[in-house]
Parts: C-alpha cells; structure tokens; sequence
C-alpha cells in the first residue's frame, strides 16, 4: 500500500544517515578483520554502500515494489563478486541493517519496511547470479557492433568513426546503427563494468566517444521531412546515461517528429517553460536509476497542475521502468516504453486519442 | 616460475629523501646516476625541466598518500628525452621510487627486481595492487569522470540543437528563395505589360496629340514607375539565383579592355545630359581573362552607371584598368562625387542597405545593383572593394585574379 508507506518513507528518509552509521560501526565491530584490511577508507566505503541500500529500500517502499529492491541486490552483488567481495559480506550487511532499523525506526513504523528486507534477502540466497551479455551472435549488425565496440575499448574513436561512416554510405540505415551499435555496446559497456573487465574510465571513455560520432550522423536526421508532431526530452538521469534518452529523442526525430532534448540539468519550472513553449504533444523522461524515480514523479505532479499542459502526453522510460512494469502508472505517466520503437509507437497512440 | 630466469626490462628503482635527494641506488639501468656522486643528487636532475615541479608534486603525493603510481615525467639523458612512468612508496620516513620508459613494463619490472629479492620492492608491489584495485572507486577521480562527462553531454545538446537549426534555416532560406523567385516572375509579366502599354499610348501621343499635358505626364510617369519596378525584380531575381547557388557562369576568354569600352559607350548618352565627362584609361595591348562577358558587363555597367548617377555636372569619371601582382588585374571606376561617410562603407555591399548619399538627378536605385556585383565578382575568384572621400569622391577596384 504506498498511502500506508508514506510515513514509514518519511521516518526512513530522516533517520538514514543514523542508520547507516550505526550499520557500518555494527558491521566493523562484528568483522574487525575489515579495519585491518581496509582501514578507514574501507569503513567510508561500507557507509556509503550502505547509504545506497537505504536509498533503494526507500524507493521500494516509495512506489511498492519488492522487485526494486530485489533487483538492486541481485546488481549489487554481481557487482562485488567480479570485484572479489564475498557475497556474505552484502549479506551480513543487509541483517545488521535489519537489526539496525528495528533498533532505530518507531516500532509501528518498520513492519513493511523489514518485509523489503527479508524479502530481499531471501531473493539473494535464491537468485543466481546470471552472466550477461547484451551482444546476441543472432542479432542484426553483430559482427559490425563487436567491432565497434573492440575498437573503443582499445581507445581507438577514430576508427570507429570510420567504421560507421562506412556502414551509413554503404547504405545500412541510421535506426539499425543506432538500435543495434550504439544502444547495444552502451549496455554492453555498463555490463562490462559490473563484471569489473572495464574501469569507469573505459565507460566514460566510450560514452563520450558515442556521442561524438553520433553527432556526425546528425545532419542526415535534421533534414528529413517532419511532421507536425511536436516532442520534448528530458532526463533525470546521471551523466553517464544521458546519452540513452537522447538515442530515442533521435529516433523520434527520424520518424519525422519535430524533437527538442533539454538535458539532464534543467530545474523544473525552466523545464515547463520550455514544453509550453515549443508546444510540446509528447514529454519524455528518462529516468536511469531507481534513486531518481521520486524527482521524476515530482516533476510529472509539477507538470500536471498546469491548466495550458492539460493535453500533454507524457512517456516514462528507463531501467527501472523495466524492471518494475507497472511503475509507470505510479507516478502519474501515461505510458511507458521499453524501446525506442515502442516509444514512437506508443507516442503515435497516446497521441490520436 | 622461480627457475625460469626474467631478463629486466630497463627502468630506475631510487630512494631518495622528502627533499628529493638520491640516498640509494637499486637499480638504474640508464645510468644516470652512477656518474654523479658528491652525496647530494636530486633525483629531479635526471628530469626535464619541464617536469620537475610535477616531479615535486609528485614527492608531495607519496608523502601525503604513502603511495603514488603512473607519474609521467620527462627523463633527460644526456641529447635524449623519454616519457618515464614513476611510482613511488614511502617507506621509514624515506620513498622509494621506480620509472620505466613503458608504463606497461613497470609490472615486468618490478617482477625482475623482485627476482632480486628487494623486500622494499615487494612492498611497493603489493601497495600498489591494492591501490589500483581500489582506484576505481576514488571519489575525486569519480566527480572528474562526471564532470567531463557533463560537459560532454551539454557539448553533445548543443552540437544537436546547432545541427538541427542549421537544417530549420537552410529549409528556410530555400523557401524563401522559392517564394522570392515565384512572386518575381508572376510579378514581371503583368508589369512588362504595364511598361509596354505605356509606351503604346505615348507613341500614339506622338503621332497625334491625345493626351492634354498633365495627361501626357502621367502616362510617362507609368512608363517609368513600372520599368524601374521591373528592374528591382531582375535585380531579385539575380540576388535569389546567386544565393540559392545557382549563379552559373559560362566562362570565355574576354579582352576586359572591349568590355570597359562597350559598357562607357552605353553610359555616354547619360553622362552628357549631365554634363559629365567620361574617359577610360586602358592599356594598349588586350588583358584577356576568363569571365562570363554578359554577367561582367553587369557589374561594370553598375559601377559606371552609379558613378553617373551620384555626380554632379561638370565633374569627371573614369575607368581604367592597373596592373596587379602576376597575372592579376585591378579596374577602377573614379569619379569626383559626393562621396560616402566612412561608416557605411561596409553597408554598400548589403542588399536593400540605404546609404545617405542621394542620386543628383533623381535617378533611381534598388539598392540591390552593389550586392550582385560583389557576388559576381566574387565567383570569378575576386573581389571589390570601395575608397571614398566626403566631398572629393569615391573610387570603386574589382580585383581579378
């Protein structure tokens, strides 16, 4: 029941920096060979992991929903097993934290919110760890995406560059390189780094290097015929996975809509300003990680009180949209997408009616 | 492992001192220490000295992190300079450094040493595998990563945004260019007619009074209004062709000295009835240059005809033609006008821009004459340019390569 949660999302919300406090010094008390190990920089560390827990647990219990939390600990503990920490330790901290809000929280407070928690670690004594890999022999451009992929894991933009210039002149068209290029290696690249075979920098590196030659292809998207449907986008994503909403706003774009994309930064109001004044039919939003599902459900209230906006469309998309599927519809959008083929799709409908 | 024998890759492994001065050699492979050695070498007189404040930097990391690792700084050695990686570890109040040419060698080379059983060695390795280990989750290095990243991402909003307003413009400007071509030619039509009927009624004038005077001079005013109205749409209709790029020009050999000649004879009826005298000054012997004859006698006859029209009586004009570098040639038009202001000497090339300088016999401009004479001169490769004097005159130079 969120009604019921909201004050338990509050409490939680107020006392997390308490919590996680009392979490990392129960943990090093109970585990003092982690001091000797990792020394004041290792207990940072815990405090901080165990900030993100908090975060995550509040977001489940924000738009209720266990898959959230189950799914963030399942990423989580992919994340430390390639990087060679025991996945007891995840566990552990995740039954002192149980220990911790019981102690903290206002016994009325806490049943659902240790409901999420046993949950969650029940999911992570049963969940298998999956190898994954978002690169398919089977799909379309495989070949050409391993190697475009290869080449900017060994720096090598240019040649990239190269290799998709040539695919766009030998006639391959725009919306594959994007589908199967550019969208599969950026997953490939986050999967890469969970798996601890790449370092943020290589991520980076690759995001920005996709960017860049997208944007050599961007003359031959701005001069195709457009309709007068009328797109706006914008993220509440980190800078890493801007570039995601971007891809779709293009490809709205190639389907002959008329799209403007105002970054990632923009305060609310601006960002109203801005859907009324290019007279937007269809907002999109991203929204990358679950931690920013509470800012894009403020901004979908904000946008909703506007009597001028009253027939604007407005489309939800992202990784925690896939993961929990009906989450669309708990904070006030009006459809949500899994890709960007949807999202045209979707637009088309959403906005015929 | 232990039996296989590891040739050492080349590199330096030093102690030195907070201050930088060398206390132990272990291993230099260059030499470039052993040659020195009074008890006071630094370690950064081995470096560029581009590199030694970073080396210093350097020092100052291992003693605030007891660890430092992929330090680039330019070795000198001797007439050479190489690119050197450096790692170092604080060890007893002391830093141990070590440098190789190849950053992907320091592994090699610390195995070689180890090799050699250096237990301070050892410990700079293990450091520095826990260091890369945990280096990715650096929070400084994090916050720059974003950083970067932002500005990569605002870099990519705009180049979108520019990208897409370029296209919105070119889309525009051709529509415009469509529509000026369009409204043109459906205007010209009718007012061709216009000019025409005009001048059927004044030949009948002529051959039997019809008209009472006031009469007579309105149907000459007709006559004049709709040629000069006719005139502004070819001149559109030249400025649209030259900028939705469609200026072609059928380029032959010309001697430019004929053309001058052709086009001050044309000019001669006007300038008598003003009283002005027209000369050429052009050499004997024919300047024969590649240019489209028709479209060049366009912008000639606009520079002539300009120079009649803003003059008073009784005041001189002439067009020559003076010797550039190689093969380049300058013709000039100079006439002893009213001049113009200095500052709207960049105006005179823009379409429609009005200057204050009035024709003196209330002749009429379009205002359109200097901008295609610029454009056409500038696609055959050169350019025009203006000298003018308030009072004394002004001096218009078409350079042609």
């Amino acid at each position: 029941m969120p009604g019921s949660d909201r004050k338990v999302v509050q409490e939680l919300e107020a006392h997390k920096e308490e919590l996680a406090e009392l979490v990392t010094s129960m943990h090093f008390e109970r585990h003092p060979e982690l001091y000797k190990k990792y020394g004041e920089e290792g207990r940072k560390k815990c405090y901080e992991d165990t900030i993100y827990h908090l975060d995550y647990l509040e977001q489940a219990a924000r738009v209720d929903s266990q898959e959230l939390f189950n799914n963030y600990l399942g990423w989580a503990r992919t994340m430390l097993k390639e990087r060679d920490i025991p996945q007891s330790d995840l566990f552990d901290n995740i039954v002192i934290l149980r220990e911790a809000i019981k102690k903290t929280l206002p016994d009325a407070e806490t049943s659902s919110l240790l409901e999420y928690v046993n949950e969650g670690l029940s999911s992570l004594q049963n969940r298998k760890t999956e190898d994954i890999s978002f690169l398919d022999k089977n799909d379309p451009l495989f070949d050409e995406a391993r190697e475009y992929l290869d080449l900017l894991l060994s720096g090598e933009r240019k040649e990239a560059a190269q290799l998709i210039e040539k695919l766009v002149n030998g006639g391959t068209p725009i919306k594959d390189i994007y589908e199967h290029i550019f969208q599969k290696t950026q997953y490939e690249v986050g999967a890469l780094w969970q798996k601890n075979k790449i370092t943020v920098a290589h991520e980076h590196y690759c995001t920005a290097a996709t960017q860049l030659i997208m944007s050599q292809l961007y003359p031959k998207i701005f001069s195709m015929e457009k309709s007068d449907k009328r797109m706006v986008a914008c993220s509440v994503a980190d800078e890493l996975h801007e570039i995601g909403i971007r891809m779709v706003t293009d490809f709205f774009e190639m389907e002959g809509w008329d799209t403007h994309y105002l970054g990632a930064n923009m305060p609310d109001s601006h960002l109203t300003e801005s859907v009324k004044e290019k007279n937007a039919d269809v907002l999109a939003i991203s929204v990358t990680l679950p931690l920013h599902i509470s800012r894009a459900k403020k901004l979908i209230q904000k946008l909703r009180e506007e009597e001028e906006l009253k027939n604007l469309k407005i489309m939800v998309g992202g990784y925690p949209f896939k993961v929990v599927p009906d989450l669309w519809k708990k904070i006030g959008a009006d459809a949500s997408a899994g890709s960007a083929y949807d999202a045209i799709e979707i637009a088309n409908r959403l906005i015929e009616n | 492992m232990s039996t296989q024998k590891q040739t050492l890759p080349n590199g330096i492994a030093i102690i030195i001192n907070d201050d930088g001065i060398l206390q132990k050699i272990i291993h230099d492979s260059f030499g470039l220490f052993s040659l020195q050695g009074d008890g006071t070498i630094s370690f950064v007189d081995c470096l560029e000295s581009d590199s030694i404040p970073k080396a210093y930097q350097f020092i100052e990391r291992i003693n605030t992190n007891d660890v430092a690792y992929g330090w680039e700084l330019h070795v000198s050695d001797g007439d050479d300079i190489s690119l050197f990686s450096f790692s170092g570890i604080r060890i007893d109040d002391e830093n141990l450094l070590i440098g190789t040419a190849n950053p992907d060698d320091t592994e090699q080379f610390l195995n070689g040493l180890m090799d050699m059983n250096n237990e301070s060695i050892n410990k700079l390795r293990t450091f520095m595998k826990e260091q890369q280990q945990s280096a990715g989750s650096q929070d400084d290095e994090w916050a720059m990563y974003d950083q970067m990243s932002g500005l990569n991402n605002e870099l990519a909003n705009m180049q979108r945004k520019l990208t897409k307003k370029t296209a919105e413009l070119e889309r525009m400007n051709e529509l415009k260019n469509q529509m000026l071509g369009m409204a043109a030619h459906d205007l010209r039509n009718p007012l061709t007619l216009i000019q025409n009927y005009a001048l059927f009624l004044i030949e009948d004038h002529e051959e039997q009074d019809i008209f009472t005077d006031d009469q007579f001079q309105l149907v000459r005013e007709i006559k004049q209004s709709s040629e000069y109205m006719v005139q502004i749409i070819e001149n559109m209709l030249d400025i649209s062709a030259i900028e939705s790029g469609s200026i072609n020009l059928d380029k032959k050999d010309e001697d430019i000295g004929k053309l001058i000649e052709r086009i001050v004879s044309l000019n001669r009826p006007p300038a008598s009835k003003k009283d002005i005298s027209l000369n050429t000054n052009l050499p004997d012997d024919p300047i024969i240059k590649k240019v489209d004859a028709h479209k060049f006698q366009q912008v000639l006859d606009n520079l002539v005809s300009n120079a009649i029209k803003y003059s008073q009586s009784q005041t001189k004009v002439e067009v020559g033609v003076s010797d550039g570098s190689d093969s380049a040639i300058t013709i000039y038009v100079e006439d002893e006008g009213q001049g113009i202001p200095e500052g709207e000497l960049d105006d005179l090339f823009v379409p429609f821009a009005k200057i204050s300088s009035e024709p003196t016999a209330g002749e009429k401009s379009t205002g359109l004459g200097l901008a295609i004479a610029k454009k056409i001169v500038e696609a055959h490769g050169g350019d025009i340019q203006v000298e003018s004097e308030v009072g004394v005159g002004s001096t218009f130079f078409i350079n042609i390569p």
